[in-house]
C-alpha cells in the first residue's frame, strides 16, 4: 500500500498536477460560496474542461473541486446565515450567532481548520479501509435506508430548538412536499401542477429559498439599524490553536461524516446534521447550542468534509457512487477510459493512489488558502446590511437560475423564501424543513420497496442488524428526548 | 448565326449556375453551431458519449457541436428545447430506449412522431446477472426454482414499465412463469439494481454489458442470460436466451441515438447521419466504444425510424399486459 | 434564528399581530395544505391495483400534518380563552419587505423573457434603494459591479449561459 501511495506521490509530482490542484480548490472556493452552486453542481459544470486533460490531473482537479466547496460553502452560512451548499446548513445555527457576537473570525477559523482536520482524518480513514467500506455501501438494502431515513428525521428532536410540535409540523410540510413529482417506483404522475415539478420540487432552488432568500428579507429589516460590532482580529498564530479544545469532537464528527459519506444517496446535508445533533447532545459547555457554540461550527464542518473521502471509498473499490458529486467524478473517470471498481486497484492503482495522494497535499493548500480568506471574509461583517442582502439575494437569484438553467427554479427558490420568511415569523424554522426534504423520499421508496420485497411485511424492516438497530437507535433518541424535553420545561 | 454560342453561354451559365446553387446548398449546412441537447446531467454514460461524438462530430461537420445539459422533467425540459428549434437540423439531441416510454406513461403529450429520428449509433442488449449466492446460476434453474418456490425470487431492476422491466416480462412470459412466481423490485436506475443484487438484497437483476462487466470478471455477479442472437464479445461465457433454452423476442434492446426537432428537412437529416455515421468510424471513437464496452450498430434516419416504431408497438402492447398503461 | 430578536421600537405604520394569531394562521394554512394534499391524493392517475401505490405516502404524511396541526390550533384556542396572547410578532419594515418580496417574484417570471442584464439590473437597484443605499454613484457601482461578477464568474469561469 505503501508502495502504491508513492506511486501515487510520483503521479502528482508535476507541475500540471499540483497547478491543477490549485485551481481545483480556488474554483471550489468559490462555487462553494455561492448559494445554489452546490459541490455536484459545481463539479458537474467543470468536468467538461477536465476532458482534454491527462487522467491524473484532471482527477485532482474535481476531486479538489469537491473538496473546497463543501468547505466554502461555510463561509456565506457563517457570514450571513446564508449556507453555500445544502451540507453547511448546520454550519449557521452557531456560526452566525458566532458572527453575531463579533466573533466571525474565530468562527471562520473553525471552520476551515475543522474542514481541514475532517478532510485529513477521512483521508486516512479511506487509505486504510476503502475496500472494507464498499462491503457497508453494499449492505444498505431498502430496509436499511428506511431505517436510516427513520433516524434521520428522528434528528429533529434533537435539532430543533422551541416547540416541538412546530418543529414537527416543519418535518411533516416538508415530508408532504417530497410526494410532489413522478412516483419513484411506478411512474405516476403526483401533483404535478407545473411542468417543472415532474422531478419533484427542485432541491437546491428550495434551500436557496428557505435559508438564503427569506434571510435577504430578515436583513432588509433591520438594514437601517446599526452595524454590529466590529469583529475581534486573530492573529495567524494563535489562530491555528483555536481547534485545540475541540479534537474528540473533530474525531467524532469524521467518524460520523466518513461513514454516512459511504452510504449511498447520504450526502453531507445528513453527515452534518448528524454530526451537529451528536455533538448537540454531548454538550457539556457553558453556551447553548444554537446561540454560538463553537462546537456546532466544528461538528458540521468536519463532518461535511469527511464525507467526501466516505463518499470516494464504495466509488473506487465498488465503481458505486457514495453521493451525487462521486457520481459525476465517475463520469470523469469514463471519459479517460477509466471504470472504477473492483478493477481499478489491479488494473490502474495509480489512479486511486493519486487521488488519495492529492488529497493529502491538497489539504494544506486548502487549509492555508482558507486560512488566508477567512481573514479577508471577516470584513464582509463591515459592509452595510442593505448592500450585503442586495448581493446575497442578486446571487442567489443567478444561482438558483444557474442550478438548472431554467426560470422555474427562480420561481422555487422565491416562492419558498417567502414561506420561509413567514413561516419564520411564527417561529417554524427551515431546518426540519429541509431534513424531510432530503430524507423524505428515500423514506417513502425504500418503505415501499422494502414491503414488495418483504411480501408486505413490516417484519421485514426488522430483520436485519444493521436496520433493526437503527430503528431502535431512532426510537430510543424520541422517547429519551421527549422525556428530557418534558422535564426540561416543567 | 449567334444563337449557337448564345445557346452554349446560357448552358454552361445555368450549369454553372446550378452547380453554384448545389455548392450553397451543400456548403450552407452546417452554417453556424450545432446544439446538442440532452435529458441527462453531466458525468453519466449518455453524457460521456455525447461529449465524444460531439468531439467526433465536429471534424466531421466543420462546427462547434455544442453540448447542452437538459436534465429533469423525465425528459420533458430536452423536449421543450428541441420543440424551440429551430428545425434546420442545427439542433440535435440525444435519445435513448427510455424515451419511448416516458412518451406512453408520462409526457403524453409527445410521441415517436414528435421528433425526427435521425441516427442510432448504439445498442445495448439487456442481460440477466445473478448474485452467486442466488439458489440458482442458470436460467433453467432460475426457472425451475422459482415454480418450486413462488415468491421466494426478487429481481432488481429500473421502476416499473421501464425497458428493463418490460425485457423481464418478455423473459418470464418464455419462461412459462406465472406473474406472482418472482417480485419485481423496482429501483431509481439499472446501476443502483445491480448495486442492490451486489449487496444481497436481491437474487438476480437485470443490466448492461458495460454496467455489470466488472462485476462478472470478478465473479462478484454471474451472468446468466443475454438477451441478444448473440453472445457478447466481452462476456464470451455468458450464453444467450436461446442458448438458455427459452425463445424470447431479442429485438427488444436499448438504444443511443440522435433525434432531431419535428419538421427538420429529410436531406440535413441525411447529411447529420452521414457525418455521425463517418464520426463513428474515427480512431477516438471506436476507442471509446471499446473502452466503455458498447455495442455500435448505425441506422440511418429510415431504418431507425422503423426500429423505434417497433419498439413503440411492444411498449404499447406490454404496459397494457402489465396493466401499466393508462 | 436570531434576526428577528433586534426589534425594538416599531415603526409606524406595522401590522400589530400576536403570537397566537400567528398560531392560528399557520395551524390554518397547514390544515388547507393537508387537507389539498389529502385529496388531491385521490386525483392522482393510476393504473396500480396493489395496496400501496403512489396515494398512499401523500395520504399518511398529509393525515399526519392535519393532526399536528390541528393540535397547534387547539393550543392556540385554549390560550386565547385564557387571554395568554403571547408577544407581538414584529414585522419592522414591511413595506420595504413586501416590496422586495414582490420583485423577486417579478424577476422569477421575467428573467427569461427580458434577460439577464435588465432584470437583475433593476432588481439589484430596487433593492440597493430598500436597504438604505443613497449615493447615485454607490447604486450604479453596485449594480455594474454585480453584473459585471455575474458574467465574469457564471459565463467565464463556469461556462453556465444566463438569459
Amino acid at each position: 500500500m505503501l508502495q502504491n501511495l508513492m506511486l501515487g506521490f510520483s503521479a502528482l509530482a508535476s507541475l500540471k498536477a499540483i497547478t491543477s490542484l490549485m485551481v481545483g480548490i480556488l474554483l471550489g472556493y468559490t462555487v462553494g460560496c455561492i448559494p445554489g452552486i452546490s459541490a455536484s453542481i459545481g463539479i458537474a459544470l467543470l468536468l467538461p474542461f477536465t476532458f482534454g486533460m491527462e487522467p491524473v490531473p484532471a482527477l485532482c482537479m474535481l476531486v479538489a473541486v469537491y473538496m473546497a466547496s463543501e468547505y466554502g460553502g461555510a463561509i456565506p452560512a457563517i457570514l450571513v446565515n446564508v449556507p453555500g451548499v445544502p451540507g453547511a446548513a448546520a454550519a449557521a445555527f452557531d456560526g452566525y450567532p458566532m458572527t453575531q457576537r463579533g466573533e466571525a473570525g474565530k468562527a471562520l477559523t473553525l471552520s476551515i481548520l475543522g474542514s481541514g482536520a475532517g478532510s485529513f482524518l477521512s483521508t486516512i480513514f479511506l487509505i486504510l479501509t476503502a475496500q472494507v467500506m464498499a462491503d457497508v455501501a453494499l449492505a444498505f438494502g431498502p430496509a436499511e435506508y428506511f431505517a436510516l431515513a427513520v433516524l434521520g428525521l428522528s434528528l429533529i428532536v434533537t435539532l430543533s430548538t422551541g416547540s416541538l410540535l412546530k418543529a414537527m409540523i416543519g418535518l411533516l410540510f416538508g415530508l408532504v412536499l417530497t410526494a410532489i413529482g413522478v412516483d419513484p417506483l411506478t411512474g405516476d404522475n403526483r401533483y404535478v401542477v407545473v411542468r417543472g415539478l415532474l422531478d419533484g420540487i427542485p432541491f437546491v432552488p428550495a434551500l436557496i429559498g428557505l435559508f438564503a432568500l427569506a434571510e435577504v428579507f430578515f436583513m432588509l429589516e433591520i438594514a437601517n439599524q446599526p452595524q454590529p460590532k466590529m469583529p475581534t482580529k486573530l492573529s495567524l498564530w494563535s489562530s491555528l490553536g483555536v481547534l485545540n479544545p475541540h479534537w474528540g469532537n473533530v474525531f467524532r464528527s469524521s467518524v460520523i461524516g466518513y461513514i454516512i459519506g459511504v452510504i449511498p444517496g447520504a450526502g453531507a446535508a445528513i453527515a452534518s446534521f448528524a454530526a451537529y445533533a451528536c455533538e448537540k447532545r454531548l454538550n457539556k459547555g457553558p453556551i447553548p447550542f444554537g446561540e454560538g457554540n463553537p462546537d456546532g461550527v466544528v461538528a458540521s464542518e468536519t463532518a461535511n468534509n469527511a464525507v467526501v473521502c466516505g463518499a470516494l471509498a464504495p466509488m473506487l473499490a465498488l465503481g458505486v457512487p457514495g453521493s451525487a458529486s462521486a457520481a459525476i467524478l465517475i463520469g470523469g473517470l469514463m471519459i479517460h477510459g477509466l471504470q472504477p471498481g473492483p478493477l481499478l486497484f489491479t488494473n490502474s492503482p495509480q489512479v486511486p493512489y493519486s487521488i488519495f495522494a492529492s488529497l493529502l497535499i491538497g489539504l494544506p493548500i486548502m487549509v492555508v488558502l482558507g486560512l488566508a480568506g477567512a481573514r479577508l471574509w471577516v470584513l464582509v461583517t463591515l459592509i452595510p446590511r442593505g448592500v450585503v442582502a442586495t448581493m446575497v439575494g442578486a446571487l442567489c437569484l443567478t444561482g438558483a437560475y444557474a442550478s438548472d438553467n431554467d426560470e422555474f427554479s427562480v420561481a422555487v427558490a422565491v416562492a419558498f423564501g417567502v414561506i420561509g420568511y413567514l413561516l419564520r415569523k411564527v417561529d417554524i424554522q427551515p431546518a426540519p424543513i429541509v431534513l424531510a426534504l432530503v430524507l423524505g423520499e428515500m423514506m417513502e421508496i425504500n418503505l415501499r420497496r422494502g414491503l414488495i420485497s418483504g411480501n408486505n411485511s413490516l417484519m421485514f424492516f426488522l430483520s436485519s442488524p444493521i436496520s433493526g438497530s437503527l430503528l431502535v437507535v431512532a426510537a430510543l433518541l424520541l422517547f429519551v428526548s421527549l422525556f428530557t424535553r418534558k422535564r426540561a420545561v416543567a | 448565326m449567334g444563337t449557337t454560342p448564345r445557346r452554349i453561354v446560357v448552358a454552361v451559365l445555368s450549369v454553372l449556375a446550378a452547380a453554384a446553387t448545389l455548392q450553397i446548398a451543400a456548403a450552407a449546412f452546417p452554417e453556424k453551431p450545432i446544439h446538442y441537447v440532452l435529458h441527462v446531467s453531466p458525468g453519466g454514460a449518455t453524457d460521456v458519449l455525447a461529449r465524444v461524438l460531439a468531439t467526433a462530430l465536429e471534424k466531421q461537420l466543420g462546427q462547434t457541436v455544442v453540448v447542452e445539459n437538459r436534465p429533469g422533467g423525465s425528459g420533458a425540459r430536452q423536449m421543450a428545447a428541441l420543440e424551440k428549434g429551430p428545425n434546420d437540423g442545427h439542433v440535435i439531441g440525444a435519445v435513448t430506449a427510455s424515451h419511448i416510454a416516458i412518451f406512453q406513461q408520462r409526457l403524453k403529450e409527445y410521441n415517436i412522431d414528435s421528433v425526427e429520428w435521425v441516427a442510432q449509433m448504439v445498442v445495448d442488449p439487456y442481460l440477466f446477472a445473478a448474485s452467486p449466492n442466488a439458489k440458482f446460476q442458470s436460467l433453467e434453474e432460475l426457472a425451475a426454482y422459482a415454480k418450486a418456490n413462488p415468491g421466494k425470487v426478487k429481481i432488481a431492476g429500473f421502476e416499473l414499465g421501464s425497458g428493463g422491466h418490460i425485457a423481464w416480462e418478455i423473459l418470464s412470459a418464455s419462461m412459462g412463469l406465472p406473474r406472482d412466481a418472482i417480485i419485481y423490485v423496482p429501483y431509481r436506475s439499472v446501476k443502483d439494481g445491480i448495486v442492490a443484487t451486489l449487496g444481497g438484497h436481491a437474487d438476480f437483476s437485470i443490466g448492461y454489458v458495460d454496467l455489470v462487466l466488472p462485476y462478472a470478471t470478478t465473479n462478484k455477479l454471474n451472468v446468466i442470460g443475454v438477451m441478444s442472437d448473440k453472445r457478447s464479445d466481452l462476456l464470451p461465457n455468458a450464453p444467450t436466451i436461446k442458448e438458455a433454452g427459452f425463445d424470447a423476442d431479442t429485438d427488444w434492446q436499448q438504444f443511443r441515438g440522435i433525434i432531431a426537432p419535428k419538421g427538420t428537412p429529410p436531406d440535413r437529416q441525411q447529411a447529420l447521419a452521414e457525418a455521425i455515421r463517418k464520426a463513428m468510424e474515427t480512431p477516438e471513437f471506436k476507442k471509446y466504444v471499446k473502452d466503455a464496452q458498447l455495442m455500435p450498430e448505425f441506422r440511418g434516419p429510415g431504418a431507425f425510424r422503423a426500429f423505434v416504431k417497433k419498439q413503440d408497438d411492444l411498449t404499447r402492447d406490454w404496459l397494457q399486459k402489465l396493466k401499466l398503461a393508462k | 434564528m436570531a434576526a428577528q430578536e433586534q426589534t425594538d421600537g416599531p415603526p409606524p405604520r406595522q401590522p400589530i399581530f400576536r403570537e397566537v394569531w400567528g398560531d392560528v394562521t399557520v395551524a390554518i394554512a397547514m390544515l388547507a395544505v393537508a387537507a389539498a394534499f389529502y385529496f388531491g391524493a385521490d386525483a392522482i392517475e393510476t393504473p396500480q391495483a396493489t395496496e400501496i401505490g403512489p396515494r398512499a405516502y401523500p395520504k399518511a404524511c398529509s393525515l399526519a400534518l392535519a393532526i399536528a396541526a390541528a393540535a397547534l390550533l387547539a393550543g392556540a384556542i385554549v390560550r386565547v380563552t385564557k387571554s395568554e396572547l403571547g408577544e407581538t410578532i414584529a414585522f419592522p419594515r414591511f413595506g420595504a419587505v413586501a416590496i422586495a418580496a414582490l420583485i423577486t417574484g417579478v424577476v422569477a417570471v421575467t428573467l427569461e423573457d427580458l434577460g439577464f442584464n435588465l432584470v437583475i439590473g433593476v432588481w439589484v437597484l430596487v433593492m440597493c434603494l430598500l436597504g438604505g443605499v443613497r449615493s447615485p454613484l454607490m447604486l450604479v457601482a453596485l449594480c455594474g459591479g454585480y453584473l459585471l461578477f455575474a458574467k465574469v464568474v457564471f459565463q467565464l469561469l463556469l461556462k453556465t449561459p444566463l438569459p
